[in-house]
């Protein structure tokens, strides 16, 4: 048993070297094709890029943490996008206008949450029809057409262009909510009980776990972080895009298994590194003026390498712990 | 009891009536456009391409999986399909490398999905991602206008036999084959088997992994000629006509899964599905609904029919002793 143990932390070991690794390569690739690459302003400008799917993703961990799949978040920010550019053009205040936005996104996860938590429907359908119900909501605000009223004057650019010491504004955003996410997730005992209900749901039931409740609350946190990440790209863009949120599934997705693939469960640190590597690997095919199709194809193909990495293993021993997912360390 | 009910009065037929009520209502709503045999004919040919690229999605969700691909490969397909054309093939080469493609990016799922555990959801928003990404490659982002596909496609497209298009004839002969492979052979006892049990099935000595491995590429593979087909009506190859059928793909299958095998999707299911999408369409598009409204009518349909899933499944297992929570 003792052995089982340490063989298994052995293999948890090589995948996170493995991705170093390759995730270093990778850097190092770009920074020999490309002078820019590795500049400060560069890095500091792939964690402007980063941010905004790095904190969708992040709402999206909690959900697969409770393994679950939520497949509207990136709709229902298309929703929020458009309701703050809205407001905007109606005169409101920036921040209230924000948190209109942040509110509509938490609702329409509550909508995804109780649909899944409540009445059991099967996750990836009924997300995919609530989500495009948010989407066509989306239309109400312009008819499909991009809103750009007040928004010079209205001061919501200054989210995207201001730097505290020298970082960006939503860099420090995003910092600041994977430390809250960090500590809530896996510094808490409240955090401790998505990893419970995603490990196995009827002994998180018998252990006195509120499931039902937890569920609605991962799926409200992530239309929340939705939200989030389109106020960011809409205060970045200028303008209010209804197609804004469309390009966050394959990223977000990425981000959160490449995370899971590396440490073997839905982690915060996991999830980061994750959307780090995606947008650094966009960043750098954009630098070297590549299309965006080929930058697709290749996230497309590193979230099937990095899963894949994490499938090989180093013993037998370890095969069982990877099937289950990551289910044995929650268990711990 | 329930066998003396007369057989189209019973509740699994209810979405046949739902259909005809739909088209009754369009009707009395613009008469002009909707009552004659012309129009029905054209809602059926309009309903036909839908109906060919989710046709083996139906099985996938029969299995208990989920296939996000199946846009995104009718979409290569397409764009494949107009590439060749213009480099100077014929329709029918085409449109054959063009579904082996379609076939490949089904093999690529299953792969994943069965020889190395992956989820199939991040599989196939995966392969979609990869097929997407072909698609925008081959045409540099923009589409490609066909102009000279040649008399074949024409043919398939726009001809009538009888008065009856016969891209619905083509369609209906492929759901036919699909509903003989499904109630008469193993291979679609083995699709239903899985969806209720894996384990179960795994454990008789039956080869599941096989059967799923089938599943997904047959879904790729009418993704393909659907793509194909949409080439064909659309006269170009649109490298983004997948975001379109994602909603509507889904719809169809949930919404075929009420009909006929209570609960379960099924492929005589899909094809009323996709009839009722078609009528929809065509009636807003005549009445002039907003696409906020088509949106929100679709999703609640999917809403709808993943719910009477549900529910019917529910009862048909009981509920387990204490486990309340469920």
């Amino acid at each position: 048993m003792e052995q089982a143990k340490k063989k298994r932390i052995s293999d948890e070991v090589f995948t996170i070297i493995i991705f170093s690794v390759l995730f270093l390569a990778v850097f190092f690739t770009f920074a020999m094709l490309n002078k820019n690459f590795a500049s400060v302003i560069n890095i500091l400008n792939i964690l402007k890029h980063v941010s905004v799917v790095a904190i969708a993703a992040l709402g999206l961990t909690f959900v697969i943490a409770v393994d679950h799949a939520d497949i509207s978040f990136y709709m229902s920010s298309c929703f929020s996008a458009m309701l703050m550019a809205w407001l905007i053009a109606k005169g409101w205040h920036p921040v209230v206008c924000i948190l209109a936005g942040i509110v509509a996104g938490c609702c329409w996860g509550l909508v995804s949450g109780i649909a899944v938590g409540k009445f059991k429907l099967p996750d990836k359908i009924s997300t995919i029809a609530i989500g495009s119900i948010a989407f066509g909501a989306a239309y109400l605000f312009s008819d499909g057409a991009f809103i750009y009223t007040n928004f010079p004057s209205s001061g919501i650019t200054s989210l995207n262009n201001a730097r505290i010491v020298g970082i960006p504004l939503p860099v420090i955003i995003m910092l600041a909510l994977y430390f809250l996410a960090y500590m809530v997730l896996e510094r808490s005992k409240y955090g401790r009980q998505f990893y419970a209900i995603g490990a196995n749901r009827k002994a998180a039931f018998f252990s006195g776990i509120n499931v039902n409740k937890v569920i609605v609350i991962s799926f409200v946190i992530c239309g929340g972080m939705a939200a989030m990440a389109a106020m960011i790209t809409t205060a970045a863009q200028g303008n209010g895009n209804v197609k804004s949120g469309l390009t966050l599934l394959m990223p977000c997705f990425s981000a959160v298994f490449i995370g899971n693939a590396v440490f073997r469960k839905p982690s915060v640190i996991g999830t980061f590194l994750g959307a780090v590597f995606t947008s650094m690997v966009q960043n750098g095919f954009t630098l070297m003026s590549v299309p965006f199709y080929i930058s697709d194809l290749v996230v497309a193909l590193l979230l099937i390498v990095a899963i894949l990495s994490s499938k090989f293993e180093l013993s037998s021993v370890g095969k069982k712990s990877a099937a289950a997912k990551g289910k044995a360390v929650a268990a711990q | 009891m329930n066998k003396k009910k007369l057989f189209f009065l019973r509740p699994e037929f209810a979405l046949v009536w739902i259909v005809i009520l739909v088209y009754a209502i369009f009707s009395v709503m613009r008469p002009e456009a909707f009552l004659s045999w012309e129009n029905l004919m054209e809602i059926l040919r309009q309903s036909s391409s839908t109906a060919v690229l989710v046709l083996g999605v139906t099985w996938v969700i029969s299995i208990g999986e989920i296939d996000n691909a199946f846009p995104d490969i009718a979409a290569c397909a397409s764009m494949l399909t107009a590439l060749f054309i213009r480099g100077g093939m014929s329709f029918g080469v085409a449109a054959l490398a063009a579904i082996a493609l379609g076939v490949a990016f089904g093999a690529l799922t299953s792969l994943l999905v069965i020889k190395f555990k992956f989820p199939s959801l991040i599989a196939t928003i995966a392969v979609s991602g990869i097929a997407k990404a072909i698609a925008c490659w081959i045409g540099k982002g923009i589409p490609i206008p066909v102009t000279t596909a040649g008399t074949l496609v024409y043919n398939i497209v726009w001809y009538k036999f009888l008065g009856i298009p016969v891209l619905f004839l083509l369609a209906l002969a492929l759901y036919a084959i699909c509903f003989v492979v499904q109630e008469k052979t193993k291979f679609g006892q083995y699709v239903y088997a899985i969806g209720e049990n894996p384990q179960a099935v795994r454990e008789t000595g039956v080869k599941s992994g096989r059967i799923m491995a089938m599943v997904f590429i047959v879904a790729a593979l009418f993704a393909a000629i659907g793509g194909v087909l949409m080439m064909g009506i659309m006269q170009s190859g649109q490298p983004k006509m997948g975001s379109s059928f994602f909603l509507d793909g889904f719809t169809v299958v949930f919404l075929g899964a009420v009909v006929f095998k209570m609960g379960k999707a099924n492929v005589a299911g899909t094809l009323i599905g996709a009839i009722l999408l078609g009528i929809l369409t065509y009636g807003l598009t005549v009445v002039g609904a907003s696409y906020f409204m088509s949106q929100i009518i679709k999703g609640t349909l999917l809403i709808l029919g993943v719910s009477v899933v549900t529910i019917s499944k529910n009862k048909q297992r009981g509920k387990v002793g204490v486990l309340t929570y469920e």
